[in-house]
């Protein structure tokens, strides 16, 4: 249906066909980059903004990126487009914050960001004003030394040793896929840690009626409690269908699998799989559960779990997700198991496994005190192997579940 | 032929002939179809995971085609509880519907398993396995029954 718009769009305004090739190019770029999760809210036009971000700074509104005039950017040329990307600086010349993730997108290749140009010009105009930004986002200033001190600006510049395979998951992974933006930790000024790469991270999400909630965004490296036991195949089709052999998804990376990466290309998402599978990380070696504390939740897992995730946490293709070995699980921070175990994991139509039942919700069923020993049972069993979680805990995120 | 004892007959003849079943025999009768699908697709699907050798997928997959032609009648009497919930009744038609196309893929599959072996009925497992999408509407949410 897009494709089609951007052939009229293109027709109606006399576009050569060199420009129609660089608006579709472009349309697979503004996909890899998943502009259009957070420049639509909720019930709005696609790319007009205006959906509230929450950061720890406060909450910022995505801005209107179609080509209206006055309220979007339809005034912008292709270069300002390219430094808005770069470095962070829109076309009036005011400092751009990193919720919009350039510390990524300054990656992305000369060639990606003038067809992502040709396809933003080929959007329906939208009249839409976003509203305003939290206090804090008003000092713009702030921006230019965070800059200096935290962007590395340019282009993603190929690794000769590696293979072009593992170059081209590199570069979608760090650049337009900007998946350190939740998934890499940060530092005190919020930089991304790039001595951390992907090692996973907290990030946040709004609540509806008010409220932000955690989040645990996986660690990606090759460790017991990241992807060590993910294969390529598995990581394909966990982005491609939104669930494979190791997980399915829910919370915040539904959006991602469905507005993104379930559109790439096979080819990208085994780069991007293969580029993965060469991080490296450490298994955990903290405080674990002890035994004692695991066992006082076995009795919720037979009672609650145990149907569809097996007698030992295995899972199965008809049966639901297994649970040893699992990243979620096993998480650094245990808020984003403790929020599926709240909230179950409705998924958005079309992805997801078409045998698994969606997750039911426990947040009546089980208090704070008894989701932290299932959550205690599930990090000490099968192998796993994680921090201790108290029902404080469990009732930080339950703050915002209900 | 065999003759059949006369003895035995006359103990035939004593069973009665229409149901006796109360509310909750109807509902456990129900539980243990539905249990014994889960438990046969389950260790199918630990067969096409590849952690257990294929010499018994003809036999799951028959004994998953059997048990679902038993179904559907073991929801008509209309006796809501279990994990059953009202809409089952109140929208008799689609789930009629929906489980008799159950009962045809799953029995598909087991004529697929016989006359062009189990790759090729594996490759329908995934199409007549699909228990979520009824269970999503007409079984009762686990934490909501309380249990």
């Amino acid at each position: 249906m897009r494709l089609l718009w951007i052939a009229l769009a293109a027709f109606a305004c006399g576009a050569s066909a060199d420009e129609l090739a660089a608006a579709r190019r472009g349309q697979y770029v503004a996909t890899a980059a998943n502009c259009i999760s957070c420049h639509t809210r909720e019930g709005g036009a696609a790319f007009s903004g205006g959906r509230a971000l929450a950061t720890p700074l406060g909450t910022i509104h995505s801005t209107n990126i179609t080509p209206d005039r006055e309220t979007g950017i339809g005034t912008w040329s292709a270069a300002d487009l390219k430094r808005a990307l770069r470095e962070g600086i829109a076309a009036d010349g005011r400092h751009l914050f990193p919720a919009f993730p350039y510390p990524f997108y300054t990656r992305m290749t000369e060639a990606d960001i003038a067809d992502l140009f040709a396809y933003l010009r080929t959007l329906k105009p939208v009249r839409y004003l976003p509203p305003d930004n939290d206090a804090a986002f008003r000092m713009r200033w702030t921006m230019a030394p965070w800059k200096a001190l935290n962007l590395d600006p340019g282009a993603y510049r190929a690794d000769p040793a590696q293979s072009a395979e593992w170059n081209r998951g590199a570069y979608l992974v760090q650049g337009p896929g900007h998946c350190g933006a939740c998934h890499t930790p940060r530092t005190w000024s919020l930089a991304e840690q790039s001595a951390a790469p992907l090692q996973g991270a907290v990030m946040r999400d709004d609540i509806k009626g008010g409220g932000v909630r955690d989040w645990f965004a996986v660690g990606l490296a090759a460790t017991k409690q990241g992807l060590g036991a993910w294969t390529i195949e598995h990581i394909v089709d966990y982005l491609g269908k939104g669930y494979g052999a190791r997980a399915g998804s829910f919370g915040p990376m539904n959006a991602v699998i469905a507005n993104s990466t379930r559109r790439l290309r096979p080819e990208d998402l085994r780069a991007i799989a293969v580029y993965l599978k060469s991080l490296r990380g450490t298994d955990y070696a903290g405080a674990a559960v002890g035994a004692e504390d695991a066992r006082s939740g076995a009795p919720l897992y037979e009672k609650h779990c145990r149907e569809c995730h097996g007698p030992s946490g295995r899972g199965g293709p008809f049966d639901g997700p297994p649970l040893a070995g699992s990243a979620i699980v096993q998480g650094e921070n245990a808020s984003s198991l403790i929020n599926v175990i709240l909230q179950g994991s409705d998924k958005p139509d079309g992805i997801g496994s078409p045998t698994w039942e969606t997750m039911p919700a426990y947040a009546e069923s089980l208090d704070d005190a008894e989701l932290a020993a299932l959550a205690n049972f599930l990090r000490a069993s099968w192998g796993n192997r994680a921090s201790p979680v108290a029902p404080a805990d469990v009732a930080h995120q339950r703050q915002g579940a209900n | 032929m065999k003759r059949i004892p006369a003895a035995l007959l006359g103990a035939l003849s004593m069973l009665p002939m229409t149901s006796t079943a109360d509310d909750q025999d109807v509902i456990d009768y129900r539980r243990h179809i539905m249990e014994t699908l889960k438990a046969q697709t389950a260790a199918l699907g630990m067969i096409m995971s590849g952690a257990i050798p294929d010499d018994n997928v003809v036999a799951h997959i028959d004994i998953i085609a059997g048990t679902a032609a038993t179904a559907l009648k073991s929801f008509e009497p209309k006796v809501e509880g279990g994990d059953a919930k009202a809409e089952v009744w109140a929208q008799w038609d689609d789930f009629s519907a929906r489980m008799n196309d159950f009962a045809a893929k799953t029995a598909a599959m087991s004529k697929a398993a016989h006359e062009q072996g189990k790759d090729e009925a594996l490759l329908l497992a995934m199409d007549a396995l699909t228990c979520k999408q009824c269970h999503d509407d007409y079984r009762v949410k686990k934490p909501a029954a309380g249990n």
